[in-house]
């Protein structure tokens, strides 16, 4: 059985790979490619347009057999599991199903959304420094200190509006970089917002924590501390990590913005801007000139996978973007300790990192291994979506959307283009991507996306089932995992003798790559919501707290529901800062009275 | 001292939610969705009985007339959380069904109880951290209790009724839910009734001070009480019986599972 489905898999891969023949070729070819990397790019751009056609189409064959893998799967009641299946079907059982895959991701967003704000909350408790306001922002330049309501108006509506203008114009200049593929640019200016946030705030942070808990400590001391914790920041943001870690500083950094502005804005300025942000988001999302919706849409024609920069944008699976090849593996290594593994990705160059080989994980693991490290910055391209700049966040506010995969249209523009490279390559890890791909058409909503945590052959099937670039090879689960086998012995053979990657590895970084067009939070969102919440809880009212946090995290449901909805790039921001901000004022004004009366008298309703 | 107080009185209150979130609720994503989701209910009918306790002024005072309210207000959002979660369902049970590798687990709709005891405790939770919260931030100083002629178990009692009411509103929810599927309505009375009863009983708390701090027990073994009632009946609107009872202190595997 086994030699047999090698088989069938090694056939498969020649078919797919018909022009090109043997590996060595293909080895060459990629070694020449990577030389000439940004013809490749443009070479995908052509056989992308080229493809669109027969995107269409695929598309309808992806919904059609992924109908027709889950119900032969499930052996679901409905009849017609062959055969052509209305849209009207498709679309209520994959909303129905992104209904329920969407909790998962709802809670991958809560926990860090909810550690995010604990970490505001507790500081301004517990350290006065952040709550009382006496340097302000040069962009805030009213602020008198008055109960005149009509002043208050004026200034804090002024003061807002400076800062909108400032995002525009950093929104404006991160589009104008990337569409003129200033990657580098990009990635300096994000590197170095990073660093003078790892540093910079957090040595007032450590400062002021120090100062409030009466802690001695000397400059040494501090500075060793400081430098590790910044180093490592960089590192695992910007290079590679612990995912956990990655995510940790990734909070970390959005609770130190958040702070910044809670401290060093006047307090009117600070609800006029949430409230300003809330129409500005929805504005640069949804319009279609919007400028964070033609980031969006930039990076999609460009075909470059929907990785942000990693400095922007929280992720609930994999956040490396440049090494996602190595994520892939530190995954697998992380669950199933294949102890060999470390050792392999030690010696394993740098993955090349353009941005269609980290489309696919293995592709570029492989693709890693035959060419030299790449300039990476193709990568950034990814953030296509980042709708804002580290800049932003650090000096006026950066928001991004919650970001969904895309409209199927465009994904499987982006799948053709990856088959295209990958056929060309002619790489037994081909096969993977191929089923990747599909499987990321089939998964058209942004919540079908697996999360790493679940992955496993299950989804692996499901994924085949629904693969629409090769019929024949994917109608069953079966075949499927045969396909996946015969890839990875194929590529055992040729490119890594020290790996044995299992069955079960195949299907991982399958599914790994599925995960990556999960759903993506902004840094921008952590950081508003994170003042919301800090300011509701300088006032010392823990009730205020309570009701603004409990209605961001309802706010963020209703956007991922929608987000299932609608399949697009949704701003993140109005839901739930509309409910918070309603709910702020709600309680500190009307139930706040009510609630500290019954306290007081010990009545409980 | 006072921070021993404050801990005391945390775990007091929500040391057995606690637990209960983490053990039954945390590792399912819809069930913790789901107790968000009823937190947020209760928070409207909050903000609606606040609406209304602010809006009529010359009864501002009388804490009487908003308790009433509120607590109706909260018995009408607790039935419309049901609808929500009734229609949610139906959707839900038929993917569920379908999709047995999908994380969330049939039973969660298969048996109702589940969901009636999740959003139960998602009322008691958001209802508890309301009435003490600020309670406890006092309580952790500086400034000691009972200076001003206050009763020195001030709170230490509220420590205690929170843990009821939190409790009470996680059974509540259970027999509210099982009666308004069986279209039993007594027994849906009976809960707002319960409710009212307990709620009304904490008015007694006011008339407490140095001297009378027995007054608390007027309110506190009323509401212990009817909390062991209640859970009596969720336990047997759930399905419950004296056998399962028994068999659940023999020994064997997986018998604290909930299913």
């Amino acid at each position: 059985m086994e030699s047999s489905s090698a088989e069938t898999g090694a056939l498969m891969c020649n078919s797919l790979d018909a022009g090109d023949g043997c590996v060595m070729h293909q080895l060459l070819q990629r070694c020449r490619r990577s030389e000439e990397h940004d013809n490749m790019l443009k070479k995908i751009e052509t056989s992308e347009e080229e493809m669109s056609d027969e995107a269409s189409l695929l598309n309808i064959n992806t919904n059609r057999n992924q109908d027709k893998g889950r119900k032969s799967h499930i052996q679901s009641k409905k009849k017609s599991s062959s055969g052509y299946i209305s849209k009207h079907d498709i679309t209520h059982q994959e909303e129905e199903e992104a209904f329920v895959q969407g909790s998962r991701h709802m809670i991958m967003l809560f926990v860090p959304v909810t550690l995010c704000m604990i970490v505001v909350v507790a500081t301004i408790a517990s350290v006065s420094y952040y709550s009382e306001t006496n340097v302000y922002f040069v962009y805030t330049p009213f602020h008198d200190k008055t109960e005149d309501t009509t002043t208050i108006v004026w200034q804090s509506t002024a003061n807002a509006m400076i800062l909108l203008c400032l995002i525009i114009v950093m929104t404006l200049v991160l589009l104008t970089l990337y569409t003129f593929r200033f990657y580098k640019i990009i990635n300096g200016w994000l590197m170095i917002a990073s660093v003078i946030l790892l540093f910079f705030f957090g040595f007032v942070y450590l400062q002021q924590i120090l100062r409030a808990f009466n802690v001695p400590m000397d400059y040494i001391t501090v500075s060793l501390l400081l430098w590790n914790f910044g180093v490592g920041g960089i590192f695992c943001i910007h290079w590679k990590g612990p995912l956990l870690l990655q995510q940790a500083y990734l909070i970390v950094i959005s609770a130190f913005v958040a702070l910044t502005f809670i401290k060093h804005m006047p307090e009117w300025t600070t609800w006029a801007m949430l409230g300003v942000l809330v129409i500005w988001d929805l504005f640069a999302v949804l319009y279609p000139k919007g400028p964070l919706r033609l980031l969006v849409e930039t990076a999609q024609q460009r075909n470059e996978p929907t990785f942000p920069f990693p400095a922007l944008i929280y992720s609930s699976t994999m956040l490396w973007q440049i090494t996602v090849a190595d994520s892939d593996q530190t995954e697998l290594d992380k669950k199933q300790n294949l102890p060999n593994k470390s050792g392999e990705r030690e010696s394993r160059p740098l993955p090349a990192a353009s941005g269609e080989f980290s489309a696919q994980g293995t592709t570029s693991r492989s693709a890693g291994a035959a060419q030299p490290p790449l300039n990476r910055s193709p990568m950034p391209a990814a953030g296509a979506q980042l709708p804002s700049t580290s800049a932003q966040i650090q000096s006026a506010g950066a928001h991004m959307p919650l970001l969904a995969t895309d409209a199927s249209a465009s994904r499987n523009e982006e799948k053709m283009s990856e088959l295209n490279v990958m056929s060309k390559q002619d790489f037994p890890r081909d096969v993977a991507s191929l089923m990747d791909s599909s499987d990321v058409d089939a998964l058209d909503s942004p919540f079908m996306a697996k999360t790493s945590f679940e992955s496993d052959v299950d989804d692996l099937n499901e994924l085949g089932d629904g693969s629409p670039t090769d019929p024949p090879a994917v109608t069953s689960k079966k075949p499927k995992q045969q396909q996946s086998k015969s890839a990875h012995l194929l590529h055992h053979r040729h490119s890594r003798p020290s790996t044995k990657p299992s069955h079960t590895d195949r299907s991982k970084s399958v599914t790994d790559d599925k995960e990556d067009r999960g759903v993506k939070l902004g840094l921008g969102d952590f950081v508003f919501y994170g003042v919301l919440v800090g300011k509701a809880s300088a006032k010392g009212d823990w009730n205020t707290t309570i009701a603004c946090f409990v209605a961001i995290l309802i706010g963020l449901c209703c956007t991922l529901l929608l987000l299932a909805i609608f399949r697009k790039a949704l701003p993140a921001l109005p839901i739930s800062l509309t409910f918070g901000l309603v709910f702020n004022f709600a309680t500190s004004i009307l139930v706040k009275p009510f609630m500290e009366s019954l306290a007081s008298e010990q009545v409980y309703i | 001292m006072t921070l021993m107080e404050f801990f005391g009185c945390t775990f007091i209150a929500f040391g057995l939610p606690f637990a209960l979130f983490i053990f039954t609720i945390a590792r399912d994503p819809m069930r913790v969705i789901v107790l968000i989701a009823s937190a947020f209910f209760w928070l409207m009918s909050l903000l609606l009985s606040s609406i209304l306790w602010y809006a009529v002024v010359p009864l501002r005072d009388k804490l009487a007339f908003g308790l009433v309210f509120s607590v109706i207000f909260q018995e009408c959002f607790r039935f419309l959380f049901y609808k929500t979660l009734r229609r949610a369902d139906e959707g839900l049970l038929k993917v569920s069904l379908q999709n047995t590798s999908q994380h969330v687990t049939p039973k969660d709709f298969l048996n109702q109880h589940i969901m009636a005891y999740v959003s139960g405790l998602g009322f008691g939770v958001i209802a508890g951290a309301f009435s003490i919260i600020n309670v406890l931030a006092d309580m952790s100083g500086p400034g000691t209790i009972g200076i001003m002629g206050d009763s020195k178990y001030f709170f230490w009692t509220s420590a205690f009724l929170t843990l009821c009411f939190i409790l009470l509103h996680t059974v509540w929810s259970v027999v509210f839910f099982a009666a308004l599927d069986k279209k039993n309505y007594s027994i849906v009375a009976c809960v707002v009734a319960t409710h009212m009863m307990v709620s009304c009983l904490t008015l007694l708390n006011q008339r407490s001070s140095e001297e009378h701090s027995i007054v608390y027990l007027g309110s506190i073994i009323p509401s212990y009480v009817c909390l062991f009632v209640m859970t009596a009946l969720a336990f047997n609107a759930a399905g419950g019986s004296f056998t399962n009872l028994k068999v659940a202190f023999a020994c064997r595997k997986g018998r604290y599972e909930i299913d």
